[in-house]
């Protein structure tokens, strides 16, 4: 392999280790009280690389989202492919991929809930700042 | 795409049911069971879930789903 290609292997593997980390964490922490530091202990890497990595917490939550996110899609995906055209068998299949251990875990749900909580009222907030300097401004 | 299968079984089935509230309610159920194993995580079955939603398909496409347990 080329020192090229081992690095991006290591950043993958790095990125990986940081991804569960923080699933792992947050489930334990919670959202608020969750740090960088937590993450890159959980993971055994230095504080540095996770903000290499994720420069922020916010990132490193926006990211871990679409990792649970491509990983439900992809599996999904397979599992919709083993059922051909037959919507009996379709419809099965996704109750087995919806329920299996890959995919059905306390962690990652609570992960995608409070993410999704989290990042839409931080949208909600800055609507309603946008809102305000409007009123403000006019 | 879970309408779209919604309506295949309704074409089969031969019934008159919508497929928006079919693939709504649905899809609440898959979040309704996955909430549950955060209320009640030791209680929480994979394969009691699974089941439940098996039930559920059961109840409105009996000729289709009867053979499934």
């Amino acid at each position: 392999m080329s020192s090229k290609n081992q690095r991006s292997e290591n950043k993958k593997n790095s990125n990986l280790r940081l991804i569960s980390s923080t699933i792992k964490n947050l489930s334990k922490k919670g959202i608020n009280d969750l740090t960088m530091n937590d993450v890159s202990q959980g993971a055994g890497l230095s504080q540095g690389i996770v903000n290499f990595h994720f420069k922020s917490k916010e990132l490193l939550l926006i990211e871990t989202l679409k990792f649970i996110s491509n990983e439900y899609l992809t599996s999904f995906d397979k599992y919709l492919k083993k059922a051909g055209d037959d919507p009996k068998l379709k419809i099965i299949n996704m109750i087995e991929n919806d329920f299996s251990s890959k995919i059905c875990s306390p962690e990652k749900f609570l992960f995608g809930l409070l993410s999704l909580v989290k990042l839409n009222l931080n949208q909600l907030i800055g609507r309603f700042a946008e809102k305000e300097i409007y009123i403000i401004k006019t | 795409m879970t309408e779209d299968i919604f309506s295949e079984l309704i074409k089969r089935e031969k019934n008159n049911l919508s497929k928006k509230s079919l693939s709504i309610a649905f899809q609440s159920l898959i979040m309704g069971l996955w909430l549950n194993q955060l209320d009640e995580p030791t209680k929480f079955s994979k394969s009691e879930s699974k089941k439940i939603c098996i039930d559920y398909l059961k109840t409105h496409f009996p000729k289709q789903f009867s053979r499934y347990s």
